[in-house]
């Protein structure tokens, strides 16, 4: 089972590149930083999930911000 | 999530959902209804909008119109039927499949999608946002299916759902914790640092203790229990849910030991800094104030004195225009006078040449009839030329 010990710096890239798009269509994002961390950040609050029509959209949300801030 | 072609699919499925509104006690949902319409913009890309309205409807139903760029107004997309309720907070629904089929992702109800934002707009008819922000409980995810759902069997398929919901939300938080303390503890200079995050994800970790007790102790939950050896992997769940409890319970300890008080010493710096800054500016707005009173005050005397000599000038012009209107208006008036007298003299003597005139006139009219006689013609126009010669000579005397 992995934990989240060996992927410290994984999540700290993954946040970074969250915090520096804002938001974008899902697609993209999964692509960027894997599903696991999508998983894990809406899990916890730091990205909150949208829709268009025809697109899963995603934004980082104000705990996403202040969290990456303060581990940086 | 898996893509069928619809090719593939029925043209109308039936699918189901079960909603889980998270509940403190037992009751009936029905009556914590606060509102009944939302409207909101779920996209969360400019220019591209999906505006979603969610309706209560009195049955209990929940009708749902959308509008995106396309379109002008409202319409109708989806009807969630109400099916059933529990009393530890899951409803059931059903709904007619919705597929695009053009794309993969997107606004859609199928037997493997519930659009969370629409689950969370529904939450809202019945659920006040405590202990977290609002966008915060956004992170629960619907259960759906082909089949419809038990939800008051032990053990349904929808509770063993949110129970790994649950788990899977735990168990991110206790890994971001955990990564947080690391981070902090590695830091050399936390002394002027506020920490929100932390103190947020804990709050929300126990507001889910809270909540998701209901499910978690409901007697419906016979198997996803520590003391349960039925089946492993709930087991397993349940241990892993208890013990992220205790883990959190245990960082958060720590938090108030070590870094509560780092952020309760910034706040308070940064507090006796607005202050001086407050009263320095105060200070200095006083100062100000005062000197452009002064200046204010001298000026308007210098304005007075400079009204008061502008009026005595003012008055002496005054005077002196009036004195010399008069000498100019008695010296015209003597020079009008001077110039009458000559006029009078003037008219006289043209009437004076007038009746000369008139009187040469009527010698030349009698001489006019003996022009016929023409011994006598010459020496009448002799005559005539000398009495005009005359007349020329008055004329040009006058």
């Amino acid at each position: 089972m992995e934990t989240g010990r060996t992927r410290k710096s994984e999540r700290l890239n993954a946040l970074a590149k969250v915090n520096d798009k804002e938001n974008g269509y899902m697609s993209e994002l999964i692509l960027e930083i894997g599903q696991k961390f999508v998983d894990e950040f809406i899990a916890v609050g730091f990205i909150i999930c949208g829709y268009t029509l025809t697109a899963k959209t995603w934004r980082v949300s104000e705990l996403g911000k202040e969290f990456y801030a303060e581990i940086k | 999530m898996d893509f069928v072609h619809p090719f593939f699919m029925p043209k109308h499925m039936t699918c189901y959902a079960v909603l889980w509104i998270p509940t403190i006690v037992y009751r009936n949902l029905n009556e914590v209804v606060t509102t009944t319409v939302k409207e909101t913009n779920i996209s969360d890309i400019e220019g591209n909008m999906l505006n979603v309205r969610v309706r209560l409807l009195e049955n209990e139903s929940i009708d749902i119109d959308i509008y995106s760029n396309a379109e002008s107004d409202y319409k109708h997309y989806i009807t969630l039927t109400f099916v059933k309720p529990s009393y530890n907070g899951l409803r059931l629904y059903s709904y007619e499949y919705t597929v695009d089929s053009q794309y993969e992702d997107g606004f859609r109800f199928t037997d493997k999608t519930f659009p969370e934002a629409i689950y969370h707009i529904i939450k809202e008819f019945y659920h006040e946002h405590d202990f977290h922000e609002l966008a915060n409980d956004a992170s629960l995810i619907a259960y759906t299916s082909k089949n419809e759902v038990h939800i008051q069997n032990d053990d349904n398929p929808a509770l063993a759902h949110y129970l790994q919901r649950y788990e899977f939300i735990l168990r991110a938080i206790v890994d971001n914790i955990h990564e947080w303390l690391e981070a902090i503890r590695a830091k050399t200079d936390i002394k002027d640092q506020i920490f929100t995050s932390f103190p947020k994800m804990c709050l929300k970790a126990r507001g889910y203790e809270v909540y998701m007790d209901a499910l978690y102790h409901s007697r419906y939950n016979k198997k996803c229990r520590v003391n349960c050896y039925d089946d492993r992997e709930l087991r397993q769940r349940a241990f892993n849910i208890e013990n992220a409890q205790r883990y959190i319970r245990a960082a958060e300890y720590e938090y108030s030991i070590k870094y509560q008080h780092n952020s309760s010493t910034a706040l308070q710096a940064i507090a006796e800094r607005n202050m001086k800054l407050v009263q320095e500016t105060a200070q200095q707005n006083m100062k100000l104030t005062q000197k452009t009173a002064q200046e204010n005050i001298n000026e308007v005397r210098k304005t007075a004195n400079l009204s008061t000599w502008w009026a005595l000038v003012s008055i002496v012009l005054g005077i002196v225009s009036i004195v010399y209107s008069v000498y100019t208006s008695h010296t015209s008036s003597k020079e009008l006078y001077k110039l009458q007298t000559k006029l009078e003299t003037t008219i006289e003597n043209v009437s004076v040449t007038a009746e000369e005139i008139r009187n040469q006139q009527s010698e030349i009219q009698k001489l006019l009839p003996e022009l016929n006689d023409v011994e006598s013609q010459n020496d009448k126009l002799t005559r005539i030329e000398r009495l005009i010669k005359m007349l020329q000579a008055t004329i040009n005397n006058k």
